[in-house]
């Protein structure tokens, strides 16, 4: 390309060189052509970016030193069908947390003659969480999954009996020196009781006295048997994962700029979006990729009939978490000092702490009805609108959160909300089982 | 005295390392330097990629450490000036993060001495503090660190320094804005 040779040349020069930097601006992409184009303020977009993606790594849990094996996952997701493992010989951790269920079970109170019946939570993302339990009562993946085994209105268990079964039953014991290590020494089924577990609360029953009775190596060699079934099974859990939701393609398209991913959330649902990180603010406490802070709060909800409303949710949760043998400030924790963050340590117990349970998180919450930890909400617009109108709130007693207050959400809004919410979703996972 | 060198091709001229190739030079001094129109473009064109490499490169993240310039909150008595810094600076939402904090005592011209430290932070439009119980460790000469701190929500928080000496106390907050 040559100018002629003339004096307007430089000008020409000039003239271009402006008008290119006046184009420049289109061509980055300004924030009002992002707009334009989304729907959403570039403060909006900030915020929504946020909470895509999932990060993968952070489900690994380093306490579980088999987090991520394969064939620890694999023995685990047995583990996990296996009804051997709960006394009566019906009952497996599948039991309530179906897989078509949104890895809950779809009634409200899964354990009636419990003494404070709860809904049991999902498993979708549940190695992403700080805490498990509606109340947080265990500090790890795979101290939680310990609980229910050992619980006499869940699996009724006790550990001798299953540290037992893992001796007797030769394709269990194969399994468990192939994938977890040889059982200990100290171990000798001639010494064991049949059934025996702690139970500080009744001593005075036979299986606490037979824990009592028990060597100090030999409690420590069943212990470490139990809590590397947790981890296998706690392993199989951590893979629960759903992360490729219409929603996360549509954050996709908003980092490419690619109109097939800004498509994959329709207008409702948007909108919905707009009112969540907005007007509504469910993203306060439901943040981040996990839709969860992963902590507590109160949202002025009474219990279902047939639940206790003495029950304190968080405020005993915490005693319990620091009193559990299986934290990760025991012997039993596999991470070296420094390389876990002990949330533990800093753990605060305050009288705002009573009725506060977990937020859930919302990533397949289409899936996982009822809601709420009693299961009060059958359905996601009844959830919705106390979480927006706190239709069904009660006087929050000890605790005030001012976050939550009706917001007189109209029930165009209450919809855009829950077409929102449906866009969490993702599935896939469930082809892999 | 010519108005203009000129150059011949053969002719050891001197001229130092050109970006552009001794050919292309030679060509433009050949030419009687006359204006061209590609240096024109050249430049405005890396006025306009400048700001497009800039902005596709991520931020970096800030460094973990406890070296960036602290913060000062005057105590609401005013006889205390505290300097923090934390790390991760900025303060991120629901993690973990520490804090190095010094108390100095202006009219003392130094470091406060025979004080403790306590540190909390709140949400005041939310009615609601910090789930964790921060550890303060340290001394008065030294700094103080602060350990146990997370902000789980995002909006406007308070941090919280109460000072203490003997039986009076005195304390000082700031506002901050996690994201």
């Amino acid at each position: 390309m040559r100018f002629p040779q003339t004096r307007l040349r430089p000008v020409a020069t000039v003239v271009l060189g402006v008008a290119l930097l006046l184009v420049s601006p289109l061509l980055i992409g300004d924030e009002c052509d992002d707009e334009a184009a989304t729907g959403f303020s570039p403060d909006e977009i900030r915020r929504i970016l946020t909470m895509s993606p999932l990060d993968s790594s952070k489900a690994l849990d380093p306490t579980n030193r088999y987090g991520g094996d394969r064939a620890v996952i694999d023995f685990g997701k047995s583990l996990f069908f296996d009804k051997r493992l709960s006394r009566s010989g019906d009952v497996s951790c599948a039991t309530c947390h179906q897989p078509g269920r949104g890895w809950a079970d779809g009634v409200p109170l899964s354990r009636p003659k419990a003494a404070f019946p709860r809904h049991t939570p999902t498993l979708w993302n549940v190695g992403y969480n700080r805490w498990f339990n509606w109340d947080g009562r265990a500090d790890s993946l795979w101290a939680q999954a310990l609980g229910p085994i050992e619980s006499d209105s869940e699996m009724g268990n006790d550990r001798v009996s299953v540290v037992r079964l893992f001796m007797d039953d030769e394709d269990l014991r194969e399994a468990y020196t192939r994938t977890l290590g040889d059982l200990p020494k100290a171990l000798d089924a001639a010494n064991l009781p049949a059934s025996a577990k702690p139970l500080p609360h009744n001593k005075r029953d036979p299986r606490h006295k037979a824990w009592n009775g028990l060597s100090e190596p030999q409690r420590a060699a069943v212990n470490t048997v139990f809590t590397r079934i947790g981890k296998a099974i706690a392993a199989f859990e951590a893979t629960i994962v759903s992360r490729h939701s219409p929603f996360d393609d549509f954050v996709l398209g908003l980092r490419t700029g690619e109109k097939g991913n800004l498509d994959a959330l329709s207008p409702c649902a948007k909108r919905g979006l707009k009112l969540f990180i907005g007007k509504a603010g469910c993203h306060l406490c439901h943040s981040g990729p996990s839709f969860s802070d992963l902590e507590f709060h109160n949202v002025f909800l009474a219990a279902r009939d047939g639940a206790s409303s003495a029950d304190k949710g968080r405020y005993t949760g915490i005693v319990a978490v620091r009193g559990s043998e299986f934290n990760t400030q025991g012997p039993y924790n596999d991470a070296e000092p420094g390389k876990y963050v002990d949330w533990l340590a800093y753990l605060r117990r305050t009288v705002e702490n009573r009725g506060q349970f977990k937020t859930p998180t919302l990533r397949n919450v289409d899936t996982t009805a009822p809601y709420a930890h009693t299961g009060q909400f059958a359905s996601l617009p009844e959830m919705v609108g106390h979480c927006g109108n706190m239709y069904e709130a009660i006087p929050a007693g000890s605790h005030s959160d001012a976050v939550q207050s009706p917001l007189n959400l109209s029930a165009e809004d209450l919809w855009d909300l829950v077409s929102f919410l449906k866009s969490l979703s993702d599935e896939s996972f469930l082809t892999t089982l | 005295m010519p108005d203009r060198i000129r150059i011949k091709p053969n002719q050891s001229h001197g001229v130092p390392w050109s970006p552009f190739g001794r050919g292309l030079f030679q060509t433009w001094v050949d030419s009687g330097c006359r204006p061209l129109w590609w240096p024109g473009i050249l430049f405005a064109t890396c006025l306009t990629v400048f700001p497009m490499v800039v902005s596709a490169v991520p931020e970096s993240e800030s460094p973990a450490d406890l070296t960036a310039a602290p913060i000062e909150v005057l105590s609401e008595s005013g006889r205390y000036v505290i300097e923090y810094n934390t790390a991760p600076n900025p303060i991120p939402r629901n993690e973990m993060f520490e804090m190095r904090v010094t108390v100095r005592e202006p009219l003392k011209n130094g470091p406060a001495a025979h004080v403790s430290l306590e540190v909390d932070a709140g949400m005041p439009g939310h009615g609601h503090g910090m789930n964790t119980l921060p550890v303060v460790k340290g001394s008065p000469t030294d700094g103080f660190q602060v350990q146990g701190m997370c902000l789980h929500m995002a909006g406007d928080w308070e941090l919280i320094f109460t000072i203490r000496r003997g039986v009076m106390s005195d304390r000082g907050v700031a506002q901050v804005h996690v994201e």
